[in-house]
Formats: structure tokens, C-alpha cells, sequence
């Protein structure tokens, strides 16, 4: 079984609907899905916008809470009731009957998820999605695959969104452990503990243990002088962009657009990623998953 | 438990602290942080500690969502998460984005400290002692109504003796109108005896079925749309006092239209309002006889019918006192009636006010009042007595003698008033300057005057801060606010307020207007709390010279020998003063 991971740098970014074109691109494969958040909601908590829907397929495996399942559209038949808990119920896998849109409400944390991992074995699949939330990451350090979704409403500063992206990649391709005599860091990782190491190999848990750093252009300069591995890495397979975001207006939040093909251009010359502005390269994306799966 | 707590912000550290207070009473060992820390040092904070719990607060929500998801990242990546529990806080936070955010739990704005310290020790709070009860309260109970002061007694017992046995032997077709409608509540048909005593408006309104110009019949589709509407109405009783019993707080409503009326009703209550008074429109006062259905007009005030009455009343909370004003017209004693009937708390009469300001001859009125204090006493429903003379230019003291001789002629009756003087701009005081420096003294004057003449309850309106709204609505607010708290300073047992634009709407008032005076007021009592306004030593000598006032006027009626009398004549305000005797119902009375 093959994980997936949908990671967003902030609301809004266009996790969703990533998800969905995976979910169609991947039609042909036996599909379960989850989330570490809260997803398929009618309205964003925040803005009070309309959100995209979480659409299922029959046969595709769903793994929700209890509450979460009673509010999708979608013909559910439970499966199996797991032992993990979320403030909306135990966790759950269930079988899709019949096509419709599914509320997700899955394990929050890395120990959680890497359990319903581990209990995803038993079944006979071929690909298990994990749809982010917000702008958290680290559950998804045990995954096999993340796609990075980013764009206008983490910051419409663009060459903001370049340098934290490219950041983001750099990170992602960091070589995995090879056997050089490396000093191991564990757990959070900040630049100044970094910077204390200047000159030593170094050995991080992951890039994402690197990325939940706050200074990413301090960051970047050490990344250029450091030598770091990492013990586990999901590889990257791709970065979606998107233009929309919630803009605030006296009246309240409205849905904004603008111009992101800076950003799109930025990332594909300057880092060999493939970086698709997710609304309109749909094609694309389900190339790239062809390629992994 | 070992906690850590967290202000996640960059000063907000108010909510943590006060927990910090509570959980370290109760043993739990607290660690607390300062505001503004960076997240890798807190996480430091708690790889160290490995509490219980990790509690974070945040206020501002710029950027809330992205920042606590950051954190909940790196305990997480720190390998914390299955070791303690990590709960989120604060102005920012809702239930929904906490667990969006993977957080054991979540507390938005308005979380007591009780739900936190019960989540924490695992103990459930009961929903029945989170709410707050509202009940109905009478607020006549506690007095004696005693009169306090011998020569006052003297002059009232000979004023009221005389109206008893003067109005006893008279009648009129208000009072016999109260009579026939009495029987037909009781299942009598006496319909045609009825209409026979109504004018013509009326009388075609029977017969021919010809509505009044400007009137309409509510349809049964509209009733059951308000049924639903209200039945959806639902919200948290609110107590708008801060720490203290006194006083309640009434809204008086009238907007010409049942549905309105309950809307208005429904938002003042959940703003806090403890009451409502029903305001029935001019014309229906001078008009012989009242009419019968679900009906609605454009004008001022809502039409009294038992049909509207009742309608009302299915829309009020089950703690809303509810008074419908019987006290000026050639209606009174059926009004008093309805609203038994309909299952009124309170109501309104008093026959000098209603005679010298509010258009209905003296005479009538008296016959009139006579019987509806009676009514009043039968059914057990204390009445209040306005004295908005006193807004027509009479000075306070005579509009005070005639409220006291009616309040005391309801005390004979068996019946319980409630003197309900004017805290206002009033033209007197303008003219004489006794509110050129404050609009406290005059006011303090006013209720140290009363309670020095009888055991009473006392509130003042309708509405507090006559003459001194503006069209500016903050202004109105403000003012509103003040006398409020005048009111509760004075320990009043109830007070009336307007909305912010009720002086200037120039039709009807809007719910917006009403919840600004109520949060006001709102804030007032919770700013004062049992503080006092300390009045000046001039409010001490406006207090005798308003008793003097009252006496002098008192003593000039009981000299007369004769109520009605000395109502034409002047005795309780000249038509100087602005006190002109009504002709509705004029040469109605008759002898028994």
C-alpha cells in the first residue's frame, strides 16, 4: 500500500481540491482515504466561505469518525470500528456503496495515523490518501508520497510564497540516511540549534522536523552550508499552486484570485519540480501519479 | 495534574493567568509562561516538564489557525502528542477549529474558568447550573404602602372618602361595557346590549363588518407563520442586573402590528429585558367600545383586543412580566378586564393623568378608574401610575398629589400600585433650572419625596431620560444608561426604557435601537455595581420643597371637597401649566 499525503501551508490552499483530481486520477486503483484534520465541511471555520466537497467512489475505503460518517452524502457501510478516538467519535473504516461526498475526520497526530497505517495492511489496497489540515505537516513524516499544496492564502506576497516553497523543496530533497558518521537530532529543530552545528554531519528526523522551523530564509542559508540527512523522507511528488483566497473585506470574507504564474514559473526552472497550478493541469497531476503507483 | 499554561500571544496573558489562579488553589502544580515566547522554547518548556496538560491561549486572530497548527505540529514532532493532552483558547478559538487542528479540546470566547477546571478534573458541569433562571418577580411584595406621615394620612383618607362615595353611586358605559363583557368571558350572549353601548366606528365594525380605515384583519397563514417564527425563537435567558436585585428592567412596546410586537418582544427578552408593556393606540382611547379579532393598523400602539392580547401573550417567555396600560381612555375597565382575561401581570390606570393629559373628561374618567382599581384589586393585578403630566409642563408635586391620592385610593380598594414618577427633562425643571448643573438632584428629590410620604414600590418611566435623548443613538444609549443606573443607585424596583430612536423614528422603532439601550444599561450596572451616585445637598432640599409641593396641593383638593372638581379646576395643574381636563366621554356619567 502506497500513502499519499495532501500537505497545505496554510487554509484554503487548495488541499481539497488536490484531493479530488488524486481521487480521479487514481480511479483504476483501490483507493482509501482519510484525513488528519477536519474536511468536507459545508463552510470554512474561519471565513465562513463555501468549501469544496469531498467526493467518493464506490469501493473506495474511507476511514472517518463515527459522527463525521453520519454527514456524508455517501452510502457508508462500516467495516471496522478502530481504537482510536477524535472529538467526533472512535475512528472508523468503512466501504462506499454508493458514490457521494464524504465528511473526513481521521487521526490527528503521527502516532495515530501511522496506527491506522499499520491497520490499513490487512486490507488489499493500492493507495491510501491523507488529506492535511490547515497548515499541519508532521503527522505525514511516516508517508510515502506528498504532493505540497500552496498558494494565494498563505501569503499573496509572491516572492514570499517562492522562497518558503523553494525552502519546502530543498527540504524534501535532502538525501536519506547513508551510512556517514552523522550527529542525530531529534525532535523539533530550530534555526538557532541549527546554526550550533555549523561544519558537523548531520542526521534530522525528517524534513518536516527541518520545516516547522519560522525563519525560512535564515533557514535556507544553512541549508547551503550544512550537511544534512535525514532518517525517513516522503518523497515529493509534486506542487500545486493555487490562486484563489479568501480576501477580507469589511463586510466579511469573499473569494479573491490572483495571478500565480510567477510562482508556477519560479518553481519549475529554478528546482526540477513539478509545479502545476492545480485547477487547470489536472492532466498533469494524474501523470505524475501514474508514474509512482 | 501538572499543567503548563501558554499565552500563545503576543500580550493577551489575562485568561491563563486567572486559570493559573484556579488550578493552583485546587493543588494542581501549574507552570505558566509569559506572553510571546517563541514556540521552540515553549516545546522546550514541556519536553522538560512532560505535563498533563498543555494549555494554550490565544486572543488575537490574525493568523490563529496557521500559528496553532504550527504548534500542535512540533509537539507533535518533539514526540509529546501521546504524552500529554494539548487543549486550545481564547477569543480565537472555536470547538470546530480546535479539533480541525487535532487538539484534545477546544474553549472559545465566554468560557468561565469552571468548564476548564472541570474538563481538566474530568467532571461533567451541569447544564442545569450553567443557565441562568429567570422568574417572574412581584415587585409590590415587600411593601406596607403605609403612609408615613400623619397630616398626609388625614388629608388622603378625607380626599379618597369622598371619591368612594362619590364614584359608588355613578356609572357609565365604559363601566357597564367592563359588566357585560364579563358575562359574555363567562359564555353569555350579549353581543347586541354590548355594541348598543359602542360608537358608531364600532357598532359597523359588528354589524356590517366594516373594518376602520387603516385597520386589517391578520390571515391565518400570517398566524402560523408568527407560531413557527416564534416556536424557532429560542435563546439563553440573560440578566442584564450585575450584582444586585434592583431594578427590573421593562420595554414598552406598541408598533401598530401583533407580529412586530413579538419580534420586538422576543429580542428585548433575549437582550435581557424582565418586562413588557403593551401600548394600545390614541384613538382606541376615545373610541366607545373596543373591537373583537386578530387585527393590525398603521398607526401608533396596538389595537386591544382579546384576540391581539392573547396572540401577545403565547409569544412571551414564561418569566416576562407583561403589563397592558388600561390608564386613560373611555376603555379602562375593559382593558383591565382583556387583560386578566389574556393573562396580564400588571397593568396602568391612573384617572388624573388620563383626564388632564390624556384627552378623557375627568369625570368619566374617575367613574371610570373607579371601577378598573376595583378590577384590578379583584383580580390581583397590581397597577402602576404614570405621572406624564408632568412632560404637558405640571410641575412634579401636583403631578405627584394626584398619583398618591390614586395610589392610595387602590390601597383602600384592596388593590397594590406603583408610584411611577418621571425621571426626565421635564419643562418645569427646565424652566424653573433644577437640572441646570446635573440630572441627578431633581431626580434623587423626586424619590426621597415619595418615600418620606408612603411604603411603596417605585419605578420610574416611561421611558427613563425623558427629553434628553437625542436622534444621536449613542447619545440615547448614554443617557438611557445613566438614569439606569440613577435607578439602581436609588435601589428603584424597576425602571422603563426606551430604544435609542423611540424619540425619533418617525414611525416604528427599530430592534437594533432597542439592544443598544439594553446593552447599555447592561454595562452601566455591571460599571456601578453596588456603588451609589451621591447626589449634591440641592437634591435634599428638592426633596422638601417636592413634599412641601404635594402637601400644599393635597390640602388644596381635600379643602375642595370634591376630586373631579378640583380636576377642572386646576388643583392638579392649571391649563397654565399644562394640564387641560379631557372631553372624551364627557356627560356619560350617570347615577346608579
Amino acid at each position: 500500500m502506497l500513502t499519499i499525503g495532501i500537505l497545505g501551508t496554510a487554509k484554503n490552499t487548495g488541499k481539497t481540491t488536490a484531493l479530488n483530481s488524486v481521487l480521479k486520477c487514481l480511479n483504476d486503483k483501490k483507493i482509501a482515504i482519510t484525513s488528519i484534520g477536519f474536511d468536507g465541511e459545508d463552510l470554512d471555520h474561519v471565513t465562513g466561505l463555501p468549501k469544496p466537497k469531498v467526493v467518493v467512489d464506490e469501493g473506495t475505503l474511507v476511514i472517518t469518525s463515527e459522527q463525521a460518517a453520519r454527514h456524508s452524502t455517501a452510502k457508508l457501510e462500516l467495516i471496522e470500528k478502530l481504537s482510536l478516538r477524535t472529538p467526533m467519535g472512535r475512528i472508523c473504516v468503512y466501504r462506499v456503496k454508493e458514490l457521494g461526498t464524504a465528511v473526513l475526520v481521521g487521526p490527528n497526530s503521527s502516532d495515530d495515523l501511522f496506527e491506522v497505517m499499520k491497520r490499513l495492511g490487512s486490507y488489499s489496497i493500492d493507495v491510501l490518501v491523507i488529506d492535511g489540515a490547515i497548515n499541519r505537516m508532521v503527522p505525514f513524516q511516516y508517508a510515502d508520497y506528498v504532493i505540497i499544496a500552496t498558494g494565494a492564502a498563505r501569503t499573496t506576497n509572491l516572492s514570499e510564497l517562492i522562497v518558503e516553497a523553494r525552502l519546502m523543496v530543498k527540504a524534501f530533497m535532502l538525501p536519506e540516511q547513508d551510512g556517514k558518521d552523522r550527529v542525530s537530532l531529534s525532535g523539533v529543530i530550530s534555526v538557532e540549534k541549527l546554526q550550533s552545528y555549523l561544519g558537523k554531519p548531520l542526521l534530522l528526523e525528517s524534513p518536516i522536523h527541518l520545516i516547522l522551523a519560522d525563519n525560512y530564509r535564515k533557514l535556507e542559508e544553512q541549508l547551503e552550508k550544512l550537511d544534512i540527512a535525514v532518517k525517513r523522507k516522503p518523497k515529493l511528488l509534486c506542487v500545486t499552486v493555487n490562486p484563489c483566497y479568501p480576501e477580507r473585506r469589511v463586510e466579511g470574507y469573499q473569494l479573491s484570485k490572483i495571478d500565480i504564474s510567477e510562482v508556477v514559473d519560479a518553481l519549475k526552472k529554478e528546482l526540477k519540480v513539478t509545479c502545476i497550478d492545480v485547477n487547470k493541469e489536472e492532466n498533469v497531476l494524474c501523470e505524475v501519479l501514474q508514474r509512482c503507483t | 495534574m501538572k499543567i503548563v499554561l501558554v499565552p500563545l500571544d503576543p500580550v493577551h496573558d489575562v485568561a491563563v493567568k486567572m486559570l493559573n489562579r484556579e488550578f493552583s488553589q485546587r493543588g494542581h502544580q501549574t507552570i505558566l509562561l509569559p506572553p510571546d515566547m517563541k514556540m521552540e522554547e515553549i516545546i522546550e518548556v514541556c519536553q522538560k516538564e512532560i505535563p498533563d496538560y498543555i494549555m494554550v491561549s490565544r486572543t488575537l486572530g490574525y493568523n490563529a489557525a496557521e500559528l496553532l497548527g504550527r504548534f500542535i505540529d512540533l509537539v507533535d514532532a518533539a514526540g509529546l502528542r501521546r504524552k500529554c493532552k494539548v487543549v486550545v483558547g481564547g477569543k480565537a478559538i472555536t470547538k470546530e477549529l480546535a479539533a480541525e487542528l487535532g487538539y484534545d479540546a477546544g474553549f472559545g470566547e465566554k468560557t468561565r474558568w469552571e468548564e476548564v477546571v472541570a474538563y481538566v478534573e474530568g467532571k461533567e458541569l451541569s447544564e442545569e447550573a450553567q443557565r441562568i433562571k429567570k422568574s417572574k418577580k412581584d415587585i409590590t411584595q415587600q411593601y406596607t404602602y403605609q403612609i408615613k406621615d400623619k397630616e398626609f394620612l388625614g388629608l388622603l383618607e378625607k380626599i379618597t372618602d369622598q371619591i368612594i362615595d362619590w364614584a359608588s353611586e355613578r356609572t357609565s358605559p365604559g363601566v357597564e361595557r367592563a359588566k357585560i363583557r364579563e358575562k359574555i368571558l363567562k359564555g353569555e350572549n350579549l353581543w347586541d346590549e354590548y355594541i348598543k353601548l359602542c360608537d358608531d366606528l364600532v357598532k359597523s365594525y359588528y354589524r356590517e363588518k366594516l373594518v376602520p380605515k387603516h385597520v386589517r384583519l391578520i390571515t391565518q397563514e400570517e398566524i402560523d407563520k408568527l407560531n413557527e417564527l416564534i416556536n424557532r425563537t429560542s435563546f439563553a435567558p440573560k440578566v442584564l442586573r450585575h450584582t444586585t436585585d434592583k431594578p427590573l428592567v421593562f420595554v414598552q412596546y406598541g408598533t401598530g402590528c401583533p407580529f412586530m410586537d413579538a419580534m420586538h418582544i422576543k429580542i428585548s427578552e433575549a437582550w435581557g429585558a424582565d418586562g413588557v408593556l403593551h401600548f394600545d393606540p390614541s384613538w382606541g382611547a376615545r373610541c366607545e367600545g373596543l373591537l373583537e379579532g386578530l387585527l393590525a393598523h398603521e398607526e401608533d400602539g396596538s389595537i386591544i383586543t382579546l384576540e391581539n392580547l392573547k396572540l401577545i401573550k403565547s409569544a412571551l417567555n414564561d418569566a416576562t412580566l407583561w403589563c397592558v396600560r388600561a390608564h386613560r381612555g373611555v376603555n379602562t375597565p375593559e382593558t383591565v378586564l382583556l387583560a386578566h382575561e389574556a393573562g396580564a401581570d400588571l397593568t396602568k390606570i391612573n384617572m388624573v393623568y388620563g383626564s388632564l393629559n390624556g384627552g378623557t373628561d375627568p369625570e368619566r374618567l374617575t367613574v371610570d378608574g373607579f371601577y378598573s382599581i376595583k378590577l384590578a384589586a379583584k383580580y390581583n393585578m397590581p397597577f402602576d401610575l404614570p405621572t406624564n403630566e408632568e412632560l404637558g409642563g405640571v410641575p412634579a408635586p401636583e403631578a405627584f398629589a394626584g398619583m398618591i391620592v390614586v395610589a392610595y385610593l387602590g390601597v383602600k380598594l384592596g388593590a397594590r400600585p406603583i408610584l411611577k414618577p418621571l425621571f426626565c427633562y421635564s419643562p418645569d425643571a427646565i424652566i424653573n433650572k433644577y437640572m441646570e448643573d446635573n440630572y441627578v438632584d431633581y431626580n434623587v428629590g423626586k424619590i426621597l419625596a415619595l418615600r418620606e410620604i408612603i411604603d411603596a414600590p417605585i419605578w420610574p418611566g416611561e421611558p427613563i431620560g425623558f427629553m434628553t435623548h437625542t436622534e444621536d443613538r449613542v447619545q440615547s444609549a448614554m443617557t438611557t444608561a445613566l438614569h439606569a443606573a440613577l435607578g439602581k443607585s436609588l435601589e428603584l424596583d424597576a425602571i422603563t426604557v426606551s430604544s435609542t430612536d423611540e424619540a425619533y423614528a418617525r414611525g416604528a422603532i427599530t430592534t437594533s435601537a432597542r439592544i443598544d439601550s439594553l446593552r447599555a444599561i447592561a454595562d452601566a450596572f455591571r460599571f456601578f455595581g453596588k456603588t451609589k451616585i451621591e447626589p449634591t445637598k440641592q437634591a435634599y432640599e428638592y426633596a422638601k420643597s417636592i413634599k412641601d409641593g404635594i402637601y400644599q396641593t393635597l390640602k388644596k383638593v381635600a379643602d375642595r371637597g370634591d376630586f373631579v372638581a378640583s380636576l377642572y379646576e386646576g388643583l392638579f395643574g392649571s391649563k397654565e401649566e399644562g394640564a387641560n381636563p379631557g372631553r372624551a366621554g364627557r356627560g356619560t356619567v350617570k347615577k346608579c
